[in-house]
C-alpha cells in the first residue's frame, strides 16, 4: 500500500504544477456542482416556503378587464368582483370552501394607541381568509363567525404590527386601538409563516367595512380552499361560468379574471425546480466529466514519460494489471482527495451563506445534505477509476522490452 | 545427452586434475526453432529466424554479433520481456510458450535477474530502492526489503551507497547497483544485456567480476556483448548473424569444442 502511495506522490510531484491545475479542476467541479445544488435547493426551498404560507389548496380569484366585447359591452370593460359575488360563490362550486373577500383599506389609515401608532395594510375579510393564508393566532383568536354577522369593530394584528403599536404587545389583547378614528376591540394577535410583510397585516371583519370606512360592497380579491381531488381546470371553469354570468363577459375572456389555484401553480413550481435541479446536475456532472478528462489526460502524458519505468517495473516483476491498477489509482485518489476537497470547500460555503443570512422570500436555506454527497462521491470515484483506464491501457500497451526501449 | 521428457542433461566436465566427471545437469533454457519478426510496413523483417539454443544450468553465455543480429531480441525473449511469433521455449525446466501475462512477470520475478546496458535505476529512488524493487514485487514488506538490498549492496562493495541516489553514483557504481538489483531475489538465471557497454575499463572489470562471482555462485548467466574480451571470459559464446545462431563454441579454456551451429 506505502509503495503504491509513494509511486502516486512520485508521478504526481513530477509535474506539480500540470497535476495541481489538473486537481484543480476537479476541487472546482465538484464545488461548483455543490455550490449549484446549494443554490438550486435554495430556490425550492423559498418557493415552498412561499407555498407552505398559504393553503396548498388555496384559490384566489382577482378581477381585471374584458379583452373581448360580449352582448353589446365593450372590450377593456373593468370588472369589479364585490362581496355579492363572494355570496355567489358560496356552495355553487362543488369543492371550494373557506370563501372570503379581501378588501384593503386605503393606504393613510392610520392606527394608533396611547401615542404609539403606525400605518399597516389593513384588510377586511372573512374568517375563512385565516384557512387560506395559514394564519395562527399567537394571542386571544381571530375572527369568527359572529364578528362577520355582528359587523364587530373588533380587529386581529399581526405580530410585527402589535409590536410597533404597543409597547407591550403581550397586552395588546383587549385593548382598544383607533382605526382611521374609528375604535376597534384588539381580539388577537397572530403569526404567519409569510414572513415580516404578512406579519404587519391587520385584519378585520369584512361587514365593518360599510359601517366604517367604504359602503362600495367590493373585495378587490376572493379567496377559498379547494379539494385536492377537484380538476383545477373544472374549478376554473365553474368559477368563470358563475362570475362571467353575473358580470356579463364572455366565459373564454382570459382577461376578465385572473384565477390563481395553489396546486396547479405548485405543480407547475415543481416541474420547474425538477427541471432547475436535472440543469444544475447536468451542468455539475459537465464540469467533473471535463474535470475527469483533464485527470485522463495528465495521467496519458504522465504514462507517456514513464514509459521506461514502467517497462523496467514490469521486467523486473510487475505484472501488467498491477502497473494498470498503479496508474487508475492514481486517477482516483488525485481525483478522490480533490472531489472531497471541492465538496467539503462547497458545503462549507454554503454553512457560510446560511450563517450570513444570505437569502430573500425565494430563495431560503441553500443547502446539500451529505448524505446526498455520497452518491456524487461514488460517481467521482466510478468516473475517475474509468478515466483512468485510458492511460493505464497506454501504460500496458507496450511489451517489457518495447517500453525499456523507448528511452 | 537430451532425455526426452525428463529435460535432464548429461555433461561432461574436465577439472584441474583432468579427471573427468559426469554430471545430471538441469536444462535452464531450451528454445526450439524460434520465429520473431518485425513488421515494417508491408514487409515482415526477421529479427529470429528460427532460433534453437540449449542453456544449462550454471553455465555463463555470451552472445555475441553484429548490431541488428538478433542478439538483443533473443535476450528479451529469454527473459519473457517480449514475446515471439513461433516455436518452443522451455525455462527452468517450464514451457513458457503459452504462458499468460501475469504468470510470465512472476516467473521474471522468481526466476530472472535482469541488467542492462543503460542501468534502468530509477531517479528518484535511493541504491537500495531501487534494489529492492523486485522485492517489492514479492509483496515483501519495506523493513524487509531495505534489510535484504542493504545486505546485497554491502556484499557487494557498496554499502557507502545504500541511501544515495544515482545521480550521487558512478557509472560503475551504477552499474553494480544494477547488479546487486539483479541477483537480490537470488535468481537462478542472470539475463546482462551489454552490462559493460556504457563503463570505462576498471568499471568494467569490476561489473564482470560480479557476474562472475553470481556465476560462481551457480547461477547461469546470459549476456549479451560486442566486446570480444569479454566474450572470450566466458565458457561458452554464441554467435549471431542475421537472425541466426551462427556459431556455438566453448572458450579454449573450457577446451571441449568448438562447433557451428546447425
Amino acid at each position: 500500500m506505502r509503495e503504491t502511495l509513494d509511486e502516486i506522490w512520485e508521478s504526481v510531484s513530477r509535474q506539480p504544477l500540470r497535476t495541481a491545475t489538473t486537481a484543480f479542476g476537479v476541487f472546482w467541479g465538484m464545488l461548483v456542482l455543490i455550490i449549484l445544488l446549494g443554490a438550486g435547493n435554495g430556490l425550492g426551498n423559498g418557493l415552498e416556503r412561499l407555498f407552505e404560507d398559504d393553503a396548498a389548496t388555496s384559490v384566489w380569484i382577482e378581477a381585471g378587464k374584458t379583452t373581448t366585447s360580449f352582448r353589446g359591452l365593450p372590450a377593456g370593460r373593468p370588472i369589479e368582483l364585490s362581496i355579492d359575488d363572494v355570496n355567489a360563490l358560496v356552495d355553487a362550486v362543488p369543492g371550494l370552501h373557506a370563501l372570503s373577500p379581501r378588501h384593503p383599506l386605503a393606504s393613510d389609515i392610520v392606527i394608533s394607541h396611547h401615542g404609539r401608532s403606525g400605518s399597516f395594510p389593513i384588510f377586511a375579510i372573512y374568517p375563512g381568509y385565516a384557512t387560506v393564508e395559514r394564519t395562527l393566532v399567537s394571542r386571544g383568536r381571530l375572527l369568527n363567525e359572529l364578528d362577520v354577522r355582528d359587523a364587530r369593530k373588533v380587529v386581529v394584528l399581526g405580530e410585527r404590527a402589535a409590536e410597533v403599536i404597543f409597547a407591550r404587545p403581550e397586552n395588546a389583547v383587549g385593548k382598544r386601538v383607533a382605526i382611521g378614528g374609528e375604535r376597534f376591540l384588539v381580539v388577537g394577535v397572530f403569526k404567519d409563516a409569510g414572513g415580516d410583510s404578512e406579519k404587519r397585516r391587520v385584519l378585520i371583519p369584512y361587514t365593518a367595512l360599510p359601517r366604517t370606512f367604504d359602503g362600495s360592497r367590493r373585495a378587490t380579491l376572493i379567496t377559498g380552499v379547494t379539494e385536492p381531488e377537484i380538476s383545477p381546470a373544472l374549478l376554473r371553469s365553474e368559477i368563470t361560468r358563475i362570475l362571467a354570468a353575473r358580470h356579463r363577459f364572455a366565459p373564454a375572456d382570459r382577461g376578465a379574471l385572473g384565477i390563481w389555484v395553489a396546486i396547479e401553480e405548485y405543480a407547475k413550481i415543481t416541474a420547474l425546480l425538477r427541471g432547475v435541479r436535472i440543469g444544475v446536475l447536468l451542468v455539475g456532472l459537465g464540469t467533473l466529466l471535463t474535470a475527469m478528462s483533464g485527470v485522463s489526460n495528465i495521467l496519458l502524458v504522465s504514462v507517456r514519460e514513464r514509459t521506461t519505468e514502467l517497462g523496467l517495473r514490469r521486467a523486473l516483476g510487475a505484472s501488467a494489471r498491477n502497473i494498470f491498477a498503479l496508474v487508475v489509482a492514481e486517477a482516483v485518489l488525485i481525483s478522490s482527495a480533490c472531489g472531497a476537497l471541492g465538496l467539503s470547500a462547497g458545503l462549507g460555503l454554503l454553512a457560510l451563506a446560511r450563517r450570513l443570512g444570505l437569502q430573500t422570500d425565494y430563495f431560503q436555506n441553500p443547502e446539500v445534505d451529505w448524505q446526498s454527497t455520497l452518491p456524487m462521491l461514488a460517481v467521482l470515484v466510478v468516473s475517475s477509476a474509468i478515466a483512468g483506464t485510458f492511460p493505464a491501457r497506454q501504460a500496458v500497451r507496450l511489451t517489457p522490452a518495447e517500453a525499456l526501449r523507448h528511452a | 545427452m537430451w532425455i526426452a521428457g525428463t529435460e535432464v542433461y548429461g555433461r561432461a566436465e574436465i577439472d584441474l586434475h583432468s579427471q573427468i566427471h559426469l554430471h545430471r545437469v538441469r536444462g535452464m533454457i531450451r528454445v526450439q526453432a524460434l520465429h520473431k519478426a518485425y513488421r515494417l510496413g508491408a514487409r515482415r523483417v526477421p529479427v529470429l529466424a528460427g532460433v534453437d539454443l540449449e542453456v544449462n544450468e550454471g553455465e555463463f553465455v555470451a552472445l555475441v554479433g553484429q548490431s541488428g543480429s538478433g542478439k538483443s531480441t533473443l535476450l528479451n525473449v529469454l527473459g519473457l520481456l517480449d514475446g515471439w511469433d513461433r516455436g518452443r521455449y522451455s525455462l527452468d525446466g517450464r514451457d513458457v510458450t503459452e504462458l499468460g501475462e501475469r504468470e510470465a512477470a512472476r516467473t521474471r520475478n522468481q526466476i530472472i535477474g535482469f541488467v542492462f546496458q543503460s542501468f534502468h535505476l530509477l531517479a528518484s529512488k535511493t541504491a537500495w530502492e531501487n534494489v529492492a524493487l523486485p522485492l517489492a514485487y514479492r509483496g515483501k514488506r519495506r523493513r524487509e526489503c531495505r534489510e535484504t538490498a542493504a545486505s546485497v549492496l554491502e556484499r557487494l562493495g557498496l554499502a557507502a551507497c545504500i541511501d544515495r541516489r544515482p545521480n550521487q553514483l558512478s557509472g560503475g557504481q551504477r552499474q553494480r547497483v544494477a547488479v546487486a538489483r539483479a541477483l537480490v531475489t537470488d535468481p537462478p538465471l542472470v539475463l546482462a544485456d551489454e552490462p559493460t557497454g556504457n563503463l570505462d575499463s576498471q568499471a568494467t572489470r569490476e561489473v564482470m567480476d560480479l557476474l562472475h562471482q553470481a556465476h560462481a555462485d551457480g547461477r547461469t548467466v546470459v549476456m549479451v556483448t560486442h566486446e570480444p574480451e569479454i566474450a572470450r571470459e566466458v565458457e561458452r559464446t554464441i554467435v549471431m548473424r542475421d537472425a541466426r545462431i551462427v556459431e556455438d563454441r566453448q572458450s579454449v579454456a573450457e577446451g571441449v569444442e568448438s562447433k557451428d551451429a546447425p
